[in-house]
Parts: C-alpha cells; structure tokens; sequence
C-alpha cells in the first residue's frame, strides 16, 4: 500500500491465488455502505441540532459538508490522485465536523475547519484508512484553535424552555421575540435568558475563574455545604440536558437522539459496545472521584468537594450526570471515537482506548480551561491507536495465556 | 445447544465466525442418485495428503472394480484402486483443482459395470450388523482400512489409517465424527447421514475400536435435524451420540468443532490428537465400515453438484475419477449464468480451469456459481473496521496478517501467528474494502515458513 497515493498495490491476481481459491463468495457490505450508513446515524444528531438551533445550524452543516466534499475533490484533482470510494467519506467528516461545530460560527470558520479535516486531517496521511486522527476533529481542533473568539457555543437553542423572548437582563425588557425566527444568537443589545452552558456553570465550582461569573452563584460560606445544589439550581434540568435544549455545539447536545443513533451503529455491527460504554463509564468514574474546589468570594478556593464523598448519594449522581451530559462526551463516546480508522480494531484496545478517551475528556473538562474537552481527549487517545493495536492483540485460539512468559 | 441432545460438555458453539448464506434448499431434499458408470477415468495417483503413489498395471491390462491399481511404501499415503472395469491406458497427466500436476491411470470402462441399485447395495445399502464390531481386532481394523486406500472425505484428504494408528505417547479417548458440512451449498455429508447412518454408526464404533477412543459423538449441525434424527435412531443403543451444534462457518474445521462439542482446545500448532480426540468425516466412517466388514476399497463417493449456474442440482454416487464434465452433463450442464465451477464449497473450494479434471478422493462438491454470487467491488484501502479480527475463529488479526504479507515482512508475521491460520477465508468474506485477505495470508504461510 502506498502511503503517499493510498492506492492499493497493485497484484497480481494468479499470484495470490484470486478468483482461484476460495472465498469466491463476499458479504454483501461494502466500505461505501459502511459510510454512507455511518453518514445516516451521523444525520440523526444534526437534524436534531438544526431543529433545536435553528437555521444557522443547518447553515453552518451545509457549509461543512459542501466544502468538505469541494475541498476533498479539488485536493485529488491538484495532486492527481485517484479518489477511493467516491465521495461518501468526505460527507460523513462534513457532517461529523457540522456536529462539532457552535450554531453561532460565521461562515467563514466551517470553511477553514473542513479545509483542516480534509488537507491535514485526511488527504496528507493518503486519504481513507490511512490518517492517525480523526479529521472532523482535526478541523475542529483547527477552528478552536484560530478562531477562539468566533467559536462560543453558549447560547440557548431556539426551542429551550424560557426562549421565548429576548431580553435584556439590566433593565428588564424585552428586545424582541423569539418567532421572528431571528435564529439562535441573541441580538447584540440583549443578555438575558442567554445561559451558560452547563459544563461552564459546573467549572464555576473551582477558583480563578472569574470569568464565568459562577461564583455568583453560590452561597455565602457559612452555606457552604449545600454548594452544588445551590449551583445546581443554576442549570437546566435534566430533562433539558437529555432533550437537549441547552446551550452546546450543533450536534452535542441532544443526548437521546446520539444514544438512539449510536445504538443502531451497535445493532448494524460498526460499533462494539464496549466502546461507548468504556468512555462514559469512566468519564462517570473520574467525574465521581475527582475533587472540585469551591470558590469563596474573593475567587479564592475554600473548600474541596468529593462528589462521591458527600452525603447524599443523590446529589453526587445528579452531579455526575451533569458532567456526562455537558460538553461533547456522549457524543465522542457514539461518533467521534467509534470512527473506524482512528480507532483501535479489537475490542480490548477499544476498551482501554474509550477508558483514556472518557477519563482524559472529564479530567480536561474539569480542571483545563478548553472549550472542547472531549474532542481533544478522542484526537489524544487516536495518537495511541497504533500502540494500542500492537500491545492488545486477541489471543491466538489454542495458546495459553500469558504465553510469552513462559519458558520456551 | 449440544448438552441438551447428548451428554457432551461443549456449549455447542465456537467463538467468532460468520454466517454466510448458505444455498442448501437447493439440493438438502435431493436423493442421492447413483450415476452410472462413466465411459472412462483417470485416477491420479495423488488423491490424498502425502507421499504419492506408483503405478501398478501396466497399459492394456483389464482391471475389474475395486482391483488395486496403484500403491505406496510410505506409511501416509494410500493406495489407489480402479472404480470401473475395464482396460488401463498409458498413464495420464491431470492438473488438480488445487494446482499439482499429477500422474493419472486412465481406465476405459468395459463389460459389465456395477450401477444403479445394486452398486447402491453394495457401498451404503444392505445390512450393517453392529454385532460384527466385536469380530475385529484394532491393527485389522487400521489394516482393512489402509488395505482399502482410505483418506479423508471431508476435504483435506489425510490418510485415514494414519489417523486411527495407536500413538502410545498421546492416548486418544473420544472419536468425534464429524457431520457439520458448513461449507454453504454442499450436501453430501448430510444426504449420506439421512439415507445410510446404519454405515456411519458402524464405522464410528469400528473406528473408536481401533484407536482406542472411549466415547464417540457425531457434531451435526442444527440446520440439519433430519440428519440428527436419522442418526438417533441408527444409533440406539450404541454407544454413539449425536451432538447437535450451532449453525456457523466453519463449524466443520476441527479446532472448531473439538471445542464446542468437547470443551477442549487444540493447541497452536497441534492436533486433535493432542487432546485425545481423533475427528473424522462421516462419510469416512460410512467407507470404514464397508472397508472393515465387506473388505471393499474406495471407489466411489458421495457428490454435490450445486449452485445455482447449473440446470439441475443433485447429490450423485460417483465413481472416484470421473471427470467434472461427465457430472455437469448430468445434472444437465451449466446455465448461460454460470460463472465459475468450483471443486469444494465456495469458501475454500478451488475454481476448476478444465473440467476434464478427475474427481479425487477428496472431493465433496461441485458449486457452480453465477455472476451475481461471485460479484466484486473493486479492492479499495483498509479502513481498520475491524471485522475480519470479529470474523476470525482463531482469533488472529488477519488484516495485520495481510499486510505483513503484502509488504513480505514476514518477521512481523510469524510475531502474528500466521502459521496458525487455518484458511477458512471468513475474513476474505467479511472484508467490506474487499481485500484479498485469505489469499495474503496464504502467500505470508508459505513466504514466512
């Protein structure tokens, strides 16, 4: 195989014994079918995103798709390499770059993220089957990166509970109104109503984070033990946060419609399970065990929470819930890292792979300061795939266990 | 599923595997027919795994059914004896489906030739005491049957007294027959096991005798329940059981199938042996009870000739040596859609290039498949989906495994275990990016020995 072409080698057929020996009999899946499913399941979540944000959703994904699939197709015609199996895969990185992506991007961000996933993402590693990492999320890797102030996914999508006016939150009035389908940003003299998302009110919870206004939120210290449900007072319910009618990126945050989508991934076999449930379990594990430092007044930390420590296992639970559902952990755990070439191909490297990619996203979504958490834990754990491929190898049927220890 | 019909520990299944579709209906209610005798045959004289065999007539010399024409001195081979009567030709060259060229013995059929119901009597048909198991002793047991050239007729062809000689290093106590046929379209294991278990009961107890096996199951797979229960009842009061097993590819292979009707793993590099079991092909054991109690040779087997390119599939008695042709004529010669006509099942059968080739010892089929079952997308790269490791029933990682073999890094393949692939081509069938992964592989086994 060429690296450089992605070309199969060419051979020759009565050398290998094709069409000689068996099988002369295939299954009827092909790689363009395994795509263009993919791209359905994949479309579940956007059509769920654009309902919930709004026309600038299906804006942006029609950006994402349509100069991924240009961009992929100028880049084979300026290098003269021949484009495998059509363009299937690039309109599944389009659309899977469209889930990763604020409703609120201006459209120039779209156009340089899928330039980023199809170039560097994809075609130099030679194309399909070939690259390290997954390109969406190198594109969106990019577009964080370079457009760090376009990119803020913090706004209520447009069916949200309490979306139906614009207001501003100093003087108490109402700008304007929801069903004049202005889309999903507010307009530029208008705050209220306009949230956080929730994985940012939960960040509030430690210092140094003036920015984001959270310590608002919370009680005088002499309270300080009801903290977190004083801050979850502040977050949506979680109805919201499985409905998905709360702030994100197009594609994250409509929890039901991803697992729904990524269970049928499972049941068309282009996912193991023990993939997704690897990243959310641990995701869960790290988010009950790690400890979050309350803030005082003067941003100063105060007090150190364990979630798994405290009294009432309920609080604990609901928090951890909330860690799993804000940000883009689920939708990594069913789209992002399920990917097939960035991800290991058994199911025991798949399990320690999801295990690095959930505990690494909760880890950054907690104590790093970076807008997508998630998608660099999966873009950090696709680096370790060869060496994950190569360390966790099925044993062979008939071979003891722990074979290589023994004495020959 | 098997704990449930007999007393064996396995759960019936093995791990990973496929299901292909598997084209029995087409001839699975097929009689066996018996086609009469051809104008003429050629016997190779390597029909079996081993070292080949010599000439023992001369031209022009009249030989009669069953007179031995052909024989070695090595200890794996076996002999070789006319399936017609009439007069020998100048020895012959055939090429094999699976590539060898070989030495055959024409013989020109003359006079008069056993067929129709009375060959039937005399190979499967008739009385089948199982009293007379206690009249033989084991080394006649394993004498008649090397007398009788006896290999194999599952596929591989091994001598079969090979199989049933007394090792004193690895005892052996089961005797497990082997009925899966998990081969999609083939169906002359399972004609045979519904119209004469009587043979197959008798030759499993025979066999177990000579070498010494305590306990005897025979795998059927459960797409099969007549097979089953037409092996029940022939089996009363024997100590024969039948174990019935999950259908899947390739149930048939024997590190398959020793697992989940025995619980016992065969090792990497090993035998069946190695765990005390000796597997064999039903219709071996029908051609060890005709060797033992009526001293017959093998001189015909038990043949699909399926798919769905030719007019009118049959399951036919033939005489070893027949050429391919006369059975397509047959059954009434090959559909305009036709495509390929293959010697074996279409997952590790070999696509005949002439058909006046012989039907050997080891053949268990003829499949003529159409343009539309051979269809092929064009190769394209692997995308790591990782469904030909979910596929393989050893448990390898054939993509790997094709790799290595591609870029001829054979180091990196034995570190992969290539040696242990036992060529079922599950990942080859799986392989959505259509990759010739089985075929890799073979190229890597024999570059990497």
């Amino acid at each position: 195989m060429s690296l450089l072409t992605g070309q199969p080698q060419a051979h020759h057929a009565t050398q290998i014994g094709m069409d000689v020996r068996g099988p002369l009999i295939c299954a009827p899946e092909s790689i363009r079918t395994v795509f263009i499913v993919t791209l359905a399941a994949a479309s579940a979540p956007l059509c769920a995103g654009i309902v919930l944000f709004g026309w600038r959703a299906a804006v942006v994904a029609a950006i994402c798709i349509g100069s991924c699939a240009n961009i992929e197709r100028l880049y084979y015609r300026v290098t003269r390499m021949p484009a495998l199996m059509g363009r299937s895969h690039a309109y599944l990185t389009g659309v899977l770059l469209a889930l990763t992506l604020p409703p609120t991007a201006p459209w120039y961000v779209p156009v340089v993220a899928s330039a980023f996933a199809i170039i560097v993402g994809k075609a130099v590693f030679g194309g399909v089957g070939h690259f390290l990492w997954q390109p969406a999320l190198v594109g969106r890797l990019a577009a964080a990166v370079l457009f760090a102030g376009a990119m803020n996914p913090e706004y209520w999508p447009v069916l949200a509970q309490d979306r139906l006016l614009w207001g501003d939150a100093d003087k108490g009035r109402i700008v304007d109104d929801w069903r004049k389908w202005h889309g999903s940003c507010a307009p530029e003299n208008a705050d209220a109503f306009v949230s956080r998302r929730s994985d940012v009110v939960l960040s509030g919870l430690r210092p140094s984070k003036a920015s984001y206004s959270a310590l608002a939120y919370l009680p005088p210290p002499n309270e300080l033990p009801k903290a977190p449900p004083a801050a979850l007072g502040q977050l949506p319910s979680m109805g919201e946060m499985l409905m998905g009618t709360v702030p994100g990126n197009i594609g994250e945050t409509c929890a039901i419609v991803i697992v729904v989508a990524g269970l049928y991934l499972i049941y068309r076999n282009y996912l193991k399970w023990q993939l997704p449930v690897a990243v959310l379990c641990s995701a869960a594990a790290v988010a009950a065990a790690a400890p979050v430092y309350l803030a005082g007044p003067d941003d100063v930390a105060i007090e150190v929470w364990w979630p798994v420590l405290h009294q009432e296992g309920e609080v604990a639970l609901t928090y951890v819930m909330y860690r799993l559902l804000s940000g883009g952990i689920v939708l990594s755990a069913f789209f992002l890292a399920g990917e097939s070439t960035s991800r290991p191909t058994g199911a025991g490297g798949q399990v320690i792979f999801g295990a690095g990619i959930g505990s690494l996203a909760m880890l950054l979504q907690l104590y790093v300061n970076t807008p997508i958490p998630a998608f660099m834990a999966v873009l950090a754990m696709n680096t370790l795939t060869p060496a994950l491929d190569s360390l966790w190898r099925p044993r062979v049927l008939g071979r003891r266990r722990f074979e290589f220890l023994r004495r020959k | 599923m098997s704990c449930k019909t007999c007393s064996a520990p396995g759960s019936g299944t093995f791990d990973r595997g496929i299901h292909p579709p598997h084209g029995k209906k087409l001839c699975e209610d097929a009689h066996i027919e018996v086609m009469p005798a051809p104008a003429s045959v050629a016997l190779p004289l390597l029909q079996h795994t081993g070292a080949p065999c010599q000439s023992s007539v001369q031209a022009k010399q009249s030989v009669v059914l069953g007179e031995k024409v052909a024989s070695a001195e090595a200890f794996v081979s076996a002999a070789i004896h006319a399936s017609v009567t009439g007069m020998v030709g100048a020895l012959g060259v055939t090429t094999l489906p699976n590539g060898r060229h070989v030495k055959t013995i024409p013989i020109t059929a003359q006079g008069e030739q056993l067929s129709g119901p009375a060959l039937w009597d005399d190979i499967y048909g008739g009385q089948w005491p199982l009293d007379s198991v206690g009249k033989h002793q084991p080394a006649d047991i394993a004498k008649a049957v090397r007398e009788a050239g006896l290999v194999g007729l599952g596929g591989a062809a091994f001598p079969t007294h090979v199989k049933l000689a007394v090792n004193p290093s690895k005892p052996v106590d089961t005797l497990l027959l082997n009925g899966c046929e998990c081969e999609p379209y083939l169906t002359a294991d399972h004609r045979l096991m519904v119209e004469a278990p009587a043979p197959i009961v008798l030759g499993a107890l025979l066999a177990a005798k000579a070498c010494g096996a305590k306990q005897i199951f025979i795998a059927v797979e459960d797409n099969k329940p007549d097979a089953a229960k037409a092996l029940q009842d022939a089996a009363k009061g024997t100590p024969v059981n039948v174990a019935v097993v999950k259908t899947k590819y390739p149930m048939g292979g024997e590190r398959q199938v020793v697992p989940a009707v025995l619980k016992r793993v065969v090792p990497t590099g090993g035998l069946p042996l190695d765990v005390g079991v000796v597997v064999m092909n039903v219709a071996t054991a029908a051609a060890v009870a005709r060797a033992v109690v009526r001293g017959k040779p093998l001189t015909h087997r038990v043949v699909s000739v399926t798919g769905d390119g030719i007019a009118r599939p049959k399951n036919l008695l033939v005489a070893i040596g027949t050429p391919y042709q006369a059975l397509v004529d047959y059954c009434g010669g090959l559909k305009p859609t036709a495509a390929r006509v293959i010697a074996g099942g279409p997952m590790m059968g070999f696509t005949l290039g002439d058909l006046a080739t012989p039907i050997t010892k080891g053949t268990s089929g003829i499949v003529v498949l159409t343009h539309d079952d051979i269809r092929r997308e064009a190769e394209t790269a692997c995308v790591r989906c990782g469904r030909c490791v979910d596929a393989c029933p050893l448990r390898l990682v054939p993509t790997k495994l094709a790799m290595a073999s591609r870029h001829k890094d054979w180091d990196l393949a034995r570190r992969y275990h290539i040696a242990a692939c036992c060529e079922c081509g599950s990942c080859s069938y799986v392989c959505p990016a259509r990759i010739p992964l089985v075929q890799l592989i073979r190229v890597g086994k024999a570059g990497s020995r």
